[in-house]
């Protein structure tokens, strides 16, 4: 009987899982016990209180003094942000040695359903003194109303997220706090660069705004459905616009001013710093290099730009680095979970953007080719077992791009829209580059562009290079098999002349340095699957660690840190950053050639006075979807994503159209479809319509495309 | 001493020594008699006629009065049910690759008890005109490592069935094999008797196997340690079932690649999603008291194995799957496949409608998670099967470009419905690769292209097997192969 029992105690209890695989590497080791926790958390609990209270005091400061946002949203905003800020420092720092009974979500939902009876509380404050007091005493209110909240929060929030009958710390919590951090504070950083920018400078991405009309079509136009979203760019940016969008009454710059597509892509570029973070933490790179890199990657002055300006360069960026995460992590450990989370970061890749499919060729090779190498005694178990890897990790990819194309088919009869689309990019290079350079030249130009994208982005290839060979990390290739490919992808359709010109086609430059240089860093567990299993680890002296952080983060600094200045001072010069130095312009310069709307809004105004019937306005969206986003009655345009748009155009009158707006020939405004319909409408209205107003501003430079109402008379060919 | 967990007093426990005066009546009306609210005797209990004749009267009115709002009426519950199945089979999809449960005892922790700390084990093989396969049966019990002194293995076969009586007696069986000679009784089940066999053995474990099984020899003691070790509430362990002749033909493989994909990943992800596991008719490892507790098999259920586990669970008691594989012989023939895949449904939907008959307390005991389970597998996997052929229509239809479908499908129905077509059948084949290859057996993702083929034949079997249970809920039909057995696989 002993001997049976025995065996039986000597394994852990079945039905129990076994502790998280991986990710624990760089964790520290727990704290010294013996301290009592209460002695550190009070003042911790403190100076987190007082940290929230000016992560509040400054928000409301911003949207309420600087950018006048109405008080009450403002105060929830402000407030909500400290309440995030709050747990995340609670959670990673004061509470960082209590039992958790919940997952960290669960605590951070409790805290905040909590918290949010806090703001009830801090807002009915708040509202009764301004009441009282005038609206001129909104910081004081404000004061009183976090305070009364904080005791609230003091006295019923910690205890319901942080105590628990559960007694089990989990290893990876202070990774988590710091992913958490991360996420946070690099969302926040985001959004103030775009609040600041696109509300108090006046800045605006066209291209990134053009993105929150499409969401917008599909829920406000004449003719709401969901494939208005267009079928030209992927969807993505665009879809998780919609949600934000049904706020535009609230808070009307959502849409205005694009400023839904400024919140998506700050919410993608922190979820990409996040991804990078939490890629080093599993590859096993150490606190200090770690932190650096991230911040390296984050304070990058191309992914801040991308982070507020409303595009798609954020989820792009988040998808390939979620990508390259899981795949560096499947390489390592041969878990099959990573490789098809790798693959669900290709799918989400390809509904941002097309380059995607050259990760997913390079990923797919990449996964084929491991596999063959170490997947089984025989060939043709290898053989197999490669291309069951193989389906895993493109099959997602495979669904969204054969899903894509054919609902682009069905709806508007091309499958691949960006391309046979007179609006797509093929269209747009033969518009913008009559003539393209000869190749070399074009390899000169891309290879100058990469360099100040990331000065010594080669230096750490080759570094990563020689580090995989000699360590034999298959963690290295896999990283370099998706950056690399999109980047190939870029340079030799940028050399071909098939893409036009620009500097943040090659942003993924920034995440691969960054995510190469963690790896050449890190300390790999051994690999399973070979005999190996979890050896004992070697003694180490205790310098060891330090020292190897301090050369980890000196060459991080060395390698990195100066792509921070090169290509911030790269944007402002139009020659290497065309489009990052016309946006980026007023701020150093008094320019007209800044891509502006008012000349759109102008004539929103114009038509609104007018409150017209709905579907009177014949309009192509391509060019002129910032009037549709700041007019008060959008039903009044028939707009190029409405089913009947096509028939419209063909008889105007008939189809009950009474107005026509047109676009300067040329530029943007050839690819209109109302001057491709009728060549002369702009000049002379094409024999059935007359001018009813032209509202062309020469002081906005290119953005004046020169907007003409037409009344509609007769039809055409009449 | 404590070896096996044991489970004290309670309903039922000792009943079959100390009350019941003969085994075959208590094989054949126990569970009636002691827990009449989970016989399948009786298919649909009061309320649920009433409610699914009101929902038929319901659906006819309708259809008479205003048909085009029925058909989106009914179109958008079951687009919700594929929603549902769906979202189920993502949950799975995700505990598969997170955290495979499986309970595994390796070589040397399965060795390292002395045969004298091994609990007694009573092995039971239910046959039914099997004089065929019968020695190739007696030779893998015989091969079964297992100290022989605490294994007893009941050989039931019908008492009418000379035949294999005789070929038993000829194969010379051990002396812990004993022939049991099941008298003759309606209704003629597996359940019935392996009920008959319970009342006659005394293990502290039991399992089942079927004719042509071929167990891994260590099985036994592997389930032994494992449930030794597992916490008290765990009762039951599914060893992994496999073919031996996946290669034989398009057919075999494709029932290969689901079993490797149901034993392997969908079975252990229930288990991690804490849903009841409907067992498989074999290899299951059942701790005696436990069995007794909930009394036994249920004979007038056709899939006494899911019912069983689900029953466990409602009792309180685990299951959990265990990393050993028996293997069995595919069904090769497409007729015999659809005989043994209706009744498979059949008792599904018999399964379903016994724990439905109270959901406020199936509610309480299995909770919200196991109560989704449940729906999803045992209700959905027979109700999406009977569905898919009409929603192909649709499709077909649709894709041709007919109108009358587009009025079919209003916007709010229209996006749930696409997502539900293009995801949902993703998802379901993408779990199937996803599963062949975790297994070890990616030479079977040939299979995983035909699957589409194969959900056809599912819904030759669902229609058929709601025919059945309309006519003859309890009949058993046996499966025939190349060798006779009972119950084939299930």
């Amino acid at each position: 009987m002993q001997s049976w029992q025995g065996a039986a105690a000597r394994l852990p209890r079945l039905g129990q899982r076994p502790p998280e695989p991986g990710g624990a590497a760089g964790a520290p080791a727990a704290e010294a016990a013996g301290r009592s926790p209460h002695v550190r958390r009070i003042p911790r609990f403190a100076a987190v209180g007082v940290t929230g209270f000016a992560v509040n005091s400054v928000l409301l400061l911003v949207l309420h003094g600087l950018l006048h946002a109405p008080l009450l949203p403002a105060a929830a905003a402000a407030t909500e942000a400290a309440i995030l800020c709050n747990f995340a420092l609670n959670d990673a720092w004061t509470f960082r040695d209590a039992a958790r009974a919940l997952p960290r979500w669960r605590r951070a939902v409790r805290y905040n359903g909590v918290a949010l009876g806090g703001l009830a509380i801090s807002l009915s404050v708040l509202t009764a003194i301004t009441a009282l007091a005038g609206d001129g005493a909104y910081l004081l209110a404000n004061v009183a109303g976090v305070v009364s909240a904080t005791g609230w929060n003091c006295v019923v929030g910690s205890r319901r997220a942080w105590s628990g009958s559960g007694s089990t710390v989990l290893p990876l919590r202070r990774l988590a706090g710091e992913g958490g951090l991360v996420l946070t504070l690099s969302f926040l950083l985001y959004l103030g660069l775009a609040a600041w920018l696109v509300l108090k400078v006046g800045l605006l991405a066209g291209d990134g705004i053009s993105r929150t009309a499409n969401a917008y079509y599909v829920l406000f136009s004449r003719d709401p459905h969901l494939a208005a979203v267009g079928f030209v760019w992927n969807p993505l940016p665009s879809l998780v616009q919609i949600p934000l969008l049904l706020f535009k009454d609230v808070w009307p710059a959502l849409a205005t001013r694009g400023f839904a597509g400024d919140i998506q892509s700050a919410a993608f570029m922190a979820g990409a710093a996040y991804q990078l973070n939490r890629a080093l933490a599993e590859l096993g790179t150490r606190r200090v290099p770690r932190v650096l890199i991230t911040l390296l990657f984050a304070l990058d002055p191309m992914v801040m730009f991308y982070g507020w300006d409303g595009m798609s360069e954020a989820s792009l960026l988040f998808a390939m680095l979620m990508t390259a995460r899981h795949l560096a992590r499947w390489a390592r450990e041969g878990e099959l979970r990573w490789l098809v989370l790798s693959g669900v970061g290709l799918a989400i890749g390809y509904t941002t953007r097309y380059e995607t499919a050259a990760a997913a060729l390079g990923v797919t090779l990449f996964v084929v080719g491991l596999t063959l190498w170490r997947g089984g005694e025989t060939w043709r178990r290898r053989a197999w077992n490669a291309l069951a890897d193989a389906v895993a990790v493109a099959s997602p990819f495979a669904l969204v791009f054969t899903g894509w194309a054919a609902a682009s088919w069905i709806l508007v009869g091309a499958p691949f829209a960006q391309f046979s689309s007179v609006y797509g990019n093929s269209s747009q290079v033969s518009m913008e580059q009559a003539t393209h350079p000869p190749l070399l030249t074009g390899a000169v130009q891309a290879l100058g562009q990469m360099e100040h994208m990331e000065p010594l982005w080669l230096v750490v290839l080759v570094l990563a290079a020689i580090v995989g060979v000699l360590r034999r990390d298959a963690a290295i290739p896999a990283i370099a098999s998706v950056f690399c490919s999109v980047l190939a992808f870029m340079f030799l359709t940028r050399v071909t002349g098939m893409i036009l010109p620009w500097f943040r086609y090659f942003i993924e430059l920034v995440p691969m340095v960054g995510l190469l240089l963690g790896a050449v860093w890190s300390d790999p567990a051994p690999e399973r699957g070979h005999g190996g299993g979890t050896g004992p680890a070697r003694p180490r002296r205790c310098w060891v660690g330090p020292l190897k952080s301090g050369a980890a983060a000196l060459t991080a600094l060395v390698l990195l840190a100066p792509a921070l200045p090169v290509s911030a001072l790269a944007m402002a010069n139009p020659s290497i950053a065309p489009e990052e130095a016309a946006d980026l312009r007023p701020l150093y310069a008094h320019a007209p050639e800044t891509f502006r709307i008012t000349e759109e809004v102008a004539v929103a105004r114009y038509l609104d006075r007018m409150h017209l019937a709905a579907g009177s306005v014949l309009l192509d969206a391509d060019a002129g979807f910032a009037i549709v986003l700041n007019s008060d009655n959008p039903h009044q345009f028939v707009i190029t994503p409405d089913y009947d748009f096509e028939s419209d155009l063909a008889d105007p009158r008939a189809a009950g159209v009474r107005y026509m707006l047109v676009p300067r020939r040329g530029g943007v405004g050839s690819a209109d479809a109302l001057n491709r319909a009728y060549p002369s409408l702009y000049a002379t209205g094409a024999g059935f319509a007359t001018l009813v107003h032209d509202f062309s501003d020469p002081s906005l430079g290119s953005s004046d495309l020169g907007w003409r109402l037409y009344r509609v008379v007769g039809s055409p060919g009449s | 001493m404590i070896r096996l967990h044991r489970t004290q007093g309670g309903p039922g426990s000792g009943l079959l020594a100390a009350i019941e005066p003969s085994p075959l009546n208590r094989s054949v009306g126990g569970l009636r008699r002691d827990h009449p609210e989970m016989s399948a005797h009786t298919v649909l209990v009061a309320w649920q006629r009433r409610v699914l004749l009101g929902l038929v009267g319901l659906a006819t009115l309708g259809a008479a009065v205003a048909p085009a709002g029925t058909a989106i009426a009914l179109i958008a519950v079951f687009t919700a049910a594929y929603l549902f199945v769906m979202g189920y089979n993502a949950l799975l999809l995700r505990a598969t690759l997170r955290n495979p449960r499986v309970l595994c005892v390796g070589d040397e922790e399965a060795f390292a008890v002395a045969d004298r700390d091994l609990p007694r084990y009573t092995v039971m093989i239910a046959a039914y005109h099997e004089a065929a396969v019968i020695a190739r049966t007696l030779r893998s019990v015989a091969a079964l490592d297992y100290p022989r002194d605490r294994l007893e293995v009941k050989l039931l076969l019908e008492a009418d069935d000379t035949e294999t009586i005789a070929a038993a007696l000829a194969a010379q069986p051990g002396p812990e094999v004993e022939i049991v000679r099941v008298p003759v009784a309606s209704p003629r089940t597996k359940p019935k008797a392996l009920n008959y066999g319970l009342a006659l053995s005394a293990g502290e474990l039991v399992t089942v196997y079927d004719a042509e099984d071929m167990p891994e020899p260590l099985q036994l003691r592997r389930a032994a340690v494992a449930l030794a070790r597992a916490d008290e509430s765990v009762a039951c362990l599914q060893a992994q079932l496999y073919y031996h002749n996946q290669d034989q033909n398009l057919l075999t493989r494709l029932f290969a690649a689901e079993y490797a994909s149901w034993f392997a990943t969908a079975l252990p992800a229930m288990a991690e999603l804490g849903a009841p596991l409907p067992l498989g008719g074999t290899s299951m490892h059942v701790r005696r008291d436990a069995l007794e507790r909930i009394g036994g098999w249920d004979p007038h259920n056709v899939t006494e194995d899911a019912d069983l586990g689900i029953r466990l669970h409602r009792m309180g008691f685990r299951t959990e799957v265990l990393g050993s594989v028996t293997l069995e012989e595919a069904n090769s023939d497409p007729v015999n496949w659809v005989k043994q895949r209706s009744r498979w449904y059949k008792g599904y939907i018999q399964t379903w409608l016994v724990h439905m008959r109270e959901p406020r307390r199936v509610w309480r005991e299995l909770g919200g998670r196991g109560v989704a389970g449940l729906a999803a597998v045992v209700a959905g996997t027979p109700l999406l099967s009977l569905l898919n052929p009409l929603f192909w229509l649709l499709t077909a239809v649709w894709l041709v470009g007919g109108t009358a479908v587009r009025e079919l499908y209003p916007a709010w129905l229209y996006y749930p419905a696409v997502l539900s077509l293009v995801l949902g059948n993703f998802l379901a084949l993408y779990r199937i690769a996803v599963s062949v290859r975790s297994s070890g057996h990616p030479e079977l993702l040939s299979a995983v292209l035909l699957w589409p083929a194969y959900w056809v034949w599912m819904s030759v079997a669902a229609v058929r097997a709601v025919a059945q249970l309309t006519i003859s809920p309890w009949f058993w039909e046996k499966t025939v192969h190349g060798l006779e057995h009972l119950a084939g696989a299930g």
